[in-house]
């Protein structure tokens, strides 16, 4: 046996926790979803399409679409926001970045559910930030920071930037700053250097972060459900409200494989783009050194 | 054509590079000499742009640069570790200045190509530079920074990360360049050997100042002081003090011999504590003693080391209370010269006309072209 199969033993315990904990249930949930709903609340005999056909209800529709703009929104605003904090992290002195990683990272030691909440106080009618805000004249006096989807972005972003700083500031931190250097030198401004040289050298780490961030935003439940109300729900609200109000499981099955799809399709795209990509076309051999043509010089 | 005029730069209360005056001339390879920590690569990263001076200007073709952002000057540099941008392959590399400055794609093409040519990659051209060795790695780098035609190349340690082999061939490889395309080649190295081989001139550097400018003949045959003389080449330092004799002013060394000095310099004056510095290859070695001769000196030595060297053995003499370097070539076939071994006695002699006296300290260095030797 090769050391590559001895080895892969070594994984079993992993896959067999997900196939347990993660592949299982989702193939349960989405086997439920093509079951007839019965009034109880429970699963009736045999196979029905009802619960995906119910999918196409406008409200789902519009909830759908309000659940991946937030989700993108989320992304993008938290990667941008990172890009520059994990520049900075990886470029700064050791001692400072120390303090300012326990930074990012210290509000996770507070309840997430207390941060919401936290939230829901400042942005109250009654809250700090609207009186400060009323005070200064710089929004509506009517104008409600609370409740809407504006209000779900804004808690959506602050939950999950760490999640967008720390894999981009391990990327950065292994990113070789001198090549901005080779960049100034070769006619680049800071701006273009930064675009040109250390995006590129960074986008495994903007990859990890867009997953970090998106994925836990598209299934967010909480954070709409406490400062979003009824004018801001997600996917998340609906298949809640379907499980534990009407007890339609069914198509509380068939909102959550739905979401499944979403998550999973672009990683399996993702995954099959980037094994064409790194298809090995034509091995370079850095070990013919001795052979290289560099001789002919003289 | 580079020219950097009292340029001062502190990183805290330390000056790194303190009221350098330099002037690189139009075509020519010129070496920046010095231990690590001298200021050298921060001189030359001045020059590139990433570090402004604190004082002093710095001039390109004789436009004042210092306040130039480095993607406005007309120099390219060559990192010490290359640089090279790793998501981008050979030909993208070499392209990358050209498509910031706007070329046109077919114009682009054929630089690229002529590059590509130049450095003997074309067959390279879609790899990427973690799949290169050292030696193609630095010949992307130099292509990448030749394509936009600088007026200057500043190259940093280039060859610190390859092996003597590649070295040499890359040395020989940027003379053929600098011949073909004349263009002004600043070096930093802390590797005399290939500073001497390549350039026309060297500026030997220590605690942020120039000690000493000039061929790399002059530096090696006239140090300016006694830190020079220590870090070009071999030499035998022996301290002393400069008196006043009957026979006028001379040099005691603390090893005994006493060395008149018969062209006086402004530094040298009675009392002062100044240094002899005795080239290796001007200390003869001879089985008897030599008949005792006005002007030339003798002493009773013990070889306590004998390195082969090929060419010649250098040879560690103990003899009046310290160690000498002396060699001994090997000479011609059939030629049977003088080879002693470790343990051996032997005479040790050298003529006053080949001892210089240096003085210790570098700030009183004389003007490097006007004391010639006797």
């Amino acid at each position: 046996m090769s050391p590559t199969n001895r080895q892969g033993w070594l994984a079993l315990p992993s896959l067999a926790w997900l196939t347990v904990f993660f592949a299982a249930p989702t193939f349960i949930i989405l086997g439920l979803s093509f079951k007839p709903a019965t009034v109880t609340g429970g699963f009736g005999e045999g196979w029905s399409l009802a619960a995906w056909h119910m999918l196409w209800d406008p409200i789902y529709l519009a909830i759908a679409w309000r659940t991946l703009w937030l989700s993108s929104a989320t992304t993008a605003i938290c990667i941008t926001l990172a890009l520059p904090v994990a520049y900075y992290l990886a470029r700064c002195a050791p001692r400072r970045r120390r303090l300012l990683l326990i930074a990012v990272i210290l509000p996770s030691w507070t309840n997430f559910l207390v941060r919401v909440f936290a939230w829901k106080t400042l942005l109250h009618p009654q809250g700090l930030l609207k009186q400060l805000l009323d005070a200064t004249s710089l929004i509506a006096p009517n104008q409600p920071l609370l409740y809407n989807p504006g209000a779900v972005l804004l808690v959506l972003v602050y939950t999950y930037l760490p999640f967008a700083i720390l894999p981009l500031y391990a990327a950065a931190d292994r990113f070789d700053f001198g090549l901005l250097d080779a960049a100034r030198d070769l006619g680049a401004n800071a701006l273009t250097a930064f675009v040109r040289v250390f995006l590129p050298n960074v986008a495994h780490g903007i990859g990890v972060a867009v997953l970090m961030v998106f994925v836990p935003a598209l299934g967010s439940y909480v954070i709409p459900e406490l400062v979003g109300g009824v004018h801001a729900e997600m996917i998340g609200n609906k298949i809640a409200q379907r499980a534990f109000i009407d007890r339609n499981l069914p198509l509380a099955a068939a909102l959550g494989s739905c979401l499944m799809l979403v998550v999973l399709l672009p990683m399996w795209a993702r995954m099959a783009w980037t094994r064409k990509g790194t298809d090995p076309k034509g091995p370079s051999n850095p070990a013919s050194e001795p052979n290289e043509p560099a001789g002919g010089a003289r | 054509m580079l020219q950097f005029q009292s340029v001062t730069k502190r990183f805290g209360p330390r000056a790194a590079v303190d009221r350098v005056s330099l002037t690189i001339g139009h075509g020519e390879i010129f070496s920046l000499l010095g231990p690590s920590g001298c200021g050298k690569t921060t001189l030359l990263r001045m020059a590139a742009g990433f570090e402004s001076p604190d004082a002093g200007r710095i001039l390109l073709a004789d436009e004042d640069i210092t306040e130039l952002p480095p993607n406005r000057r007309a120099l390219n540099t060559i990192f010490q570790n290359y640089a090279l941008f790793p998501h981008l392959n050979v030909r993208r590399n070499i392209a990358f200045g050209p498509r910031l400055a706007g070329w046109t794609k077919a114009r682009i093409a054929d630089e690229t190509d002529r590059l590509l040519h130049l450095v003997q990659l074309e067959s390279h051209a879609d790899h990427k530079p973690d799949t290169l060795s050292g030696g193609q790695k630095q010949r992307v780098a130099l292509a990448r920074a030749l394509i936009l035609k600088p007026r200057i190349l500043l190259l940093d340690e280039p060859f610190a990360a390859l092996d003597l082999q590649l070295r040499r061939r890359m040395l020989l490889e940027l003379e053929r360049l600098q011949r073909e395309i004349g263009v002004t080649f600043v070096f930093v190295t802390h590797d005399q050997t290939e500073a001497m081989s390549i350039s026309h001139r060297v500026a030997v550097m220590a605690d942020g100042r120039i000690l000493q400018s000039g061929t790399p003949r002059e530096i090696y045959d006239r140090p300016a002081n006694r830190c020079v003389a220590a870090f070009i080449g071999d030499a035998n330092l022996l301290n002393g003090v400069l008196n006043a004799g009957d026979s006028g002013l001379h040099l005691a060394t603390e090893a005994g011999p006493r060395i008149p000095i018969h062209q006086t310099e402004p530094w040298m004056t009675t009392g002062t504590a100044a240094t002899l510095c005795l080239r290796p290859e001007h200390l003869t070695l001879c089985t008897a003693e030599p008949p005792a001769e006005p002007g030339r000196e003798a002493l009773l030595g013990t070889v306590r080391d004998a390195i082969y060297l090929g060419t010649h053995t250098q040879f560690v003499v103990a003899a009046a209370d310290r160690d000498w370097i002396a060699l001994q070539h090997h000479g011609g076939p059939g030629e049977a010269r003088f080879l002693p071994s470790i343990g051996d006695d032997l005479w040790l002699t050298f003529d006053h006309r080949h001892c210089r006296p240096l003085p210790n300290a570098p700030h009183t260095t004389p003007p490097p072209n006007e004391g010639a030797t006797p």
